[in-house]
């Protein structure tokens, strides 16, 4: 305190006056909020200091149960979920969409006609239908199918993927991938083509043989870029090829191209 | 005290009341009280904070009251933040220094805050040094005078002049006389609180007194 310090003089007086005139005190109203507050905080300590009752012993192990069973469940699906080759989720679970949301009838063939381009995981392949067989040639995926306006748009971005590399000469790229994409009805030779008179016996049968659908009209596709590109002996090249693999395909070209098909040898 | 009602009664258990050397004995068992009050409050024990407020609500008061020219209604405010600033951080109070000079520390740092918001320049609105200067000088021509005892009548009057005449004081002395002799913190502590040295807390006191003096004068 003050005592041995040094001394301010006749401080003292000064001091005892002072003290006798200062009497003022905080009101009280304000005396009862402060100590109320002060009630309330104290009450709130001993709530907390209070012991708490005996819990169960399960309750004491709740927890550790409970990130057991976590790690236990998550462990099994990874074992369970099929290992990939790296090559990425998106075109396998493209291709898991395509094929739930695709009756087994209709998706089995489309995923065996095409097994080395897909690299659909067994578990899809179990799910869609038998495998290939063995001596079953590697076709060209068909793209075709997925852009069929019948199907719907979430298959798209898969089967732009799995869409042959196109010539950079005849590559309509842009046009051709936003068409994929937004799974918009096909451009003009397929409505052509689709305003031609198909061989529906000829197609049914192919695609009851093994799902050639698809691949056919690609092929035609094909056919059609390159004729309209100028390129008429690779066209022509096309269609004899195709006509050795597909009876009667001349019937399915657009019309715009029946002429020509008949001069081709 | 804490009456049964819970009341508080105004003067009682004032840290500076009584005689001198009353009070100088019983500075230490005040602190020590203070401090277990403190910690028994913490523990939630309500009846301590009870007579810890008792002890020291007229000092805070008076203390926002006299820094801001009486202006009760803004002293009522102050002077209830702080004691809710006690409760608050009744749990983080370490008895390891004196309970009044933590609660001044608090109290002048929630003033200094006022008048930060009001945009009241506060305690730094006096030149220290030209201060000193003047206080020495006047001591110094009124050696005879101050060694003479003061006889001024302890009464209603002088009490209301040095209540006037302290409004008159600058800012940084009169929160060192008020600090002192309201708070009954030593000048060590005063120049700890308010980040001064010693001699310039000295300074401060001897130009508060010389001004208190001089408005009681011609009640010699």
């Amino acid at each position: 305190m003050t005592s041995g310090e040094p001394r301010v003089p006749q401080d003292e007086e000064i001091r005892q006056a002072w003290r006798a005139a200062a009497a003022e005190s905080p009101p009280t109203h304000v005396d009862t909020a402060i100590l109320s507050a002060a009630r309330e905080a104290a009450r709130t300590t001993e709530r907390k200091d209070a012991p708490r009752p005996a819990r169960p012993w399960y309750r004491e192990w709740q927890p550790m149960l409970a990130v057991a069973a976590v790690a236990g469940l998550a462990f099994a699906l990874i074992q369970v979920m099929p290992r990939g080759d790296g090559a990425g989720m998106g075109p396998r679970a493209t291709a898991s969409g395509a094929a739930e949301s695709t009756p087994p009838s209709i998706a089995a063939p489309q995923i065996s006609e095409a097994p080395t381009r897909l690299k659909v995981d067994d578990t899809v392949r179990k799910s869609a239908g038998p495998p290939p067989p063995a001596g079953a040639a590697p076709h060209p995926p068909g793209p075709a199918a997925f852009d069929r306006p019948g199907h719907s748009a979430n298959t798209a971005a898969g089967a732009l993927e799995r869409r042959p590399p196109q010539p950079a000469a005849v590559a309509p790229s842009p046009d051709v991938a936003d068409s994929l994409m937004s799974a918009s009805p096909p451009p003009t030779a397929n409505r052509e083509r689709a305003a031609a008179p198909v061989d529906q016996e000829g197609v049914e049968a192919t695609s009851q043989a093994g799902g050639t659908r698809p691949a056919v009209e690609t092929r035609i596709d094909r056919i059609v870029t390159l004729y309209r590109a100028g390129d008429r002996s690779r066209a022509a090249t096309e269609l004899r090829a195709l006509r050795t693999d597909v009876e009667g395909i001349d019937a399915q070209l657009p019309a715009s191209l029946q002429a020509w098909a008949r001069t081709v040898r | 005290m804490a009456g049964p009602d819970g009341t508080i009664a105004a003067s009682a258990g004032r840290p500076d009341t009584g005689p001198q050397m009353q009070q100088v004995r019983g500075q230490g068992q005040a602190d020590d009280e203070d401090a277990a009050a403190m910690l028994a409050y913490a523990g939630g024990d309500a009846r301590a904070f009870e007579s810890l407020y008792a002890r020291h609500k007229g000092g805070t008061y008076r203390y926002f009251l006299r820094h801001l020219n009486g202006h009760a209604a803004t002293a009522d405010e102050l002077h209830q933040d702080l004691w809710l600033k006690v409760v608050g951080a009744r749990s983080r109070y370490a008895a390891d220094a004196r309970f009044a000079t933590w609660l001044y520390t608090l109290a002048r740092r929630r003033l200094v805050d006022h008048w930060r918001h009001a945009g009241i320049a506060g305690f730094e609105s006096i030149d220290e040094e030209s201060v000193a200067a003047a206080v020495e000088e006047s001591m110094a021509s009124s050696v005879a005078h101050d060694d003479a005892p003061l006889r001024a009548t302890i009464s209603a009057q002088a009490g209301r002049r040095l209540v006037d005449a302290l409004q008159g004081v600058p800012a940084a002395q009169r929160d060192a006389f008020l600090l002192h002799v309201d708070g009954g913190l030593s000048i060590a502590e005063i120049g700890a609180l308010s980040g001064e040295p010693a001699e310039t807390i000295k300074s401060r006191l001897r130009y508060a007194y010389r001004k208190l003096r001089a408005s009681l004068e011609d009640l010699q």
